[in-house]
């Protein structure tokens, strides 16, 4: 531990030497197969997204999954994820998470520590996001529904979605285009907004009925 | 204690069958999550080239990066990284990096809206 012969402030427990880096927030982006994910990573990050795999084993299936699955065979589950430097002090990842069932292994890490999700939905398949938002509600992870606009899609209003994907009435419905990274900015402030309302005391108080 | 863990159970090797890195033993990964940023404490020497992956890492670390960034870039599957990661912070050459806790978790929250605002 070097310390500054002006220093006469105790140094920090476990400080290291690596120095001064931005804290790093995730935010996870999940939703059904060919929803937008990588899409929407893509039109936000600061960098081309990213891809990593995670190994699949038989220990991390779930009991579904076994069948056929005697030997230690692996399969990939691709990641993508992006990155916005938001400034010195905080550095934004943003996880597009594989959205089928079996992939819940990849979920429990992925959503640890998460500051909140986006749930795409995909109005020709509102179905398909159902997982990703039966599970953020039972993990209390905050999360916003985006509401990805295809061309030629009918198009719902944010209420008949709510009724559809059956979400409460604080959770916020946006229409958006993931392609657009205006569009993709809203959606994440919507969620940055939302995780602030959710933790202020004044509106978590009372359960709603 | 931790001695005898290694040897038990999980066989956590598998995991690295078809990747030809050398890998002594099972260095804990426990510590290392998605978002960890690592640090190279040294830059990659010649020693080095018969180990491509450990230099690449000592290379595309020389900021701090995350363990996810450095899976993505040198292409290892994330548990593959982090075991490999975790081999270089047992041998010296990778240090583990920590955000100064100057935040609270409100204050995280309005940077980081002011933040996204003022992209
Ligand atoms: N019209 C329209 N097309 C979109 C929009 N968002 C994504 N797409 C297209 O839809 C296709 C699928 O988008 P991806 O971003 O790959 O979807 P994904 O959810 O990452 O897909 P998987 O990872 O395979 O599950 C691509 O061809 C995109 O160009 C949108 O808002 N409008
Ligand atoms: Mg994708």
């Amino acid at each position: 531990m070097a310390s500054a012969d002006s220093d006469t402030t105790p140094a920090p427990p476990a400080a290291d030497p690596g120095g001064h880096i931005p804290l790093a927030v995730k935010i996870l982006v999940a939703g059904g197969f060919g929803v937008g994910k990588t899409t929407m990573v893509g039109s936000v990050s600061e960098i081309p997204p990213l891809s990593t795999e995670e190994v699949m084993t038989e220990a991390s299936m779930g009991v579904d999954d076994l069948g056929g699955v005697e030997e230690k065979s692996t399969t990939t589950v691709a990641l993508d994820f992006g990155r916005i430097t938001v400034n010195r002090q905080v550095v934004l990842y943003l996880f597009g998470t594989p959205g089928q069932g079996r992939f819940w292994f990849m979920w429990d890490e992925l959503a640890e520590g998460a500051l909140g999700a986006v749930v795409l939905a995909d109005t020709r398949r509102l179905d398909t996001c159902f997982p990703a938002v039966d599970f953020f509600e039972r993990r209390k992870i905050p999360f916003v529904v985006a509401v990805n606009r295809f061309d030629g899609a009918y198009a719902y209003e944010p209420e008949e979605v709510r009724e559809a994907v059956d979400v409460g009435p604080d959770v916020p419905i946006i229409l958006t285009d993931a392609r657009e990274r205006q569009e993709s900015k809203s959606v994440l402030l919507a969620l940055v907004e939302h995780v602030m309302r959710q933790r202020s005391p004044a509106v978590s108080a009372r359960p709603l009925p | 204690m931790d001695a005898d863990r290694s040897t038990v159970a999980h066989d956590p090797g598998r995991l690295v069958r078809p990747f030809a890195i050398g890998i002594d033993g099972t260095p804990a990964t426990a510590g290392l999550g998605l978002l960890s940023r690592v640090a190279a404490r040294r830059p990659p020497g010649p020693a080095d080239h018969l180990r491509p992956e450990r230099e690449s890492l000592l290379r595309l670390a020389a900021e701090p990066q995350s363990v996810a960034e450095l899976s993505a870039l040198v292409g290892l599957p994330l548990s593959v990284a982090k075991l490999l990661i975790a081999d270089m912070i047992e041998a010296g050459d990778l240090e583990p990096c920590t955000a100064e806790p100057q935040l609270s978790g409100d204050d995280v929250l309005q940077v980081l809206l002011d933040g996204l605002r003022a992209l």
